[in-house]
């Protein structure tokens, strides 16, 4: 029984913990608000508009793939720290492929 | 006399705010004109009252609009006492209001560690409104509880880490609550089936009223 009691309170002081610094910054938050909306809004606007760009021209399809394309090149920059090696995964006719 | 305005108020749904109102309003009709504002969208007070064959003790109303506590004195100064159903969100313009605009927040709360964690935050929130409603007084309603149950027996201590007071008088687990509710009428219009049930809203009246 006290064992009961003490599971719960220690479960309720638990939970309040939880609950006080997720909200401080949400009290924070206003008095910050008037400096951060005139930059916020822009900013908005501009990943509204960059986020437009690439569903606007899904019609042509290979549009659409060479925008993605940009993206998907960064990724590949580590192919060049492992110098030398060859990339046999996606090629069809690969020079070297390594054994099993 | 200016009228006593009572809000039922819990964030968590199914705590009991309705069977709260609408008994305690029942049973405030009995000692002078009573009304009950259901604030909820889901609307179950006037579910509630709509159901029985007499008219409902209490009137039972909704509120539309954006509203103060002004606004409350103003239209209702017929009613001695005004109970506001709340709808179960601290987030919305009722309750937010409802806090502002009573004299006394019950609080019910079930027996349930996951009733007292959801139920946290209202202590912050009853703070707050007493920045600009000083007369404010906030109580915390144990119910369901079952005399036998150790969690039962365990939530007094658990609630002391609220740090609002808890009525002397909690609300048993009845079936008789669930039973007026699907007639339409109060426990204290179910005779002897009804009598402990209403014993125990009487009790939480005379509280409220000497607190």
């Amino acid at each position: 029984m006290t064992n009961l009691k003490d599971k719960l309170s220690a479960s309720v002081r638990q939970a309040k913990a939880a609950q006080q610094p997720t909200k401080k910054p949400a009290v924070s938050k206003p008095a910050a608000a008037p400096a951060a909306p005139k930059k916020a809004a822009p900013r908005q606007a501009a990943s509204v508009k960059a986020a437009a760009k690439p569903i606007a021209p899904k019609a042509p399809a290979k549009k659409t793939a060479a925008a993605a394309k940009p993206a998907a090149a960064k990724p590949a920059a580590p192919k060049s720290i492992a110098s030398g090696v060859a990339d046999s995964g996606n090629t069809l006719f690969p020079d070297r492929v390594w054994p099993d | 006399m200016a009228t006593h305005i009572i809000a039922v108020i819990n964030q968590k749904g199914g705590a009991g705010k309705t069977t709260l109102s609408m008994n305690l309003a029942a049973g405030l009709a009995k000692r002078a004109e009573t009304l009950v504002l259901d604030l909820d969208p889901q609307a179950s007070s006037r579910q509630w009252a709509s159901l029985g064959n007499a008219p409902f003790p209490a009137t039972v109303k909704q509120i539309n609009g954006k509203w103060d506590a002004k606004t409350l004195h103003q239209n209702y100064k017929a009613y001695s006492h005004l109970v506001l159903d709340c709808p179960p969100s601290l987030e919305s313009h009722s309750s937010l209001q409802a806090l502002r605009a009573c004299d006394v927040a019950l609080i019910p709360v079930l027996p349930s560690p996951i009733d007292l964690w959801a139920s946290l935050r209202l202590p912050a929130e009853i703070d707050e409104a007493r920045k600009t409603n000083k007369r404010l007084k906030a109580f915390l309603v144990l119910n369901q509880l079952e005399p036998k149950s150790a969690l039962s027996a365990a939530m007094h201590d658990a609630i002391a880490e609220f740090g609002i007071p808890v009525l002397d008088t909690g609300i048993r687990r009845r079936a008789i609550y669930r039973s007026a509710a699907l007639e339409g009428v109060s426990v204290y219009q179910l005779g002897s089936r009804g009598a402990p049930a209403a014993a125990e809203i009487e009790a939480i009246i005379n509280e409220v009223i000497a607190s």
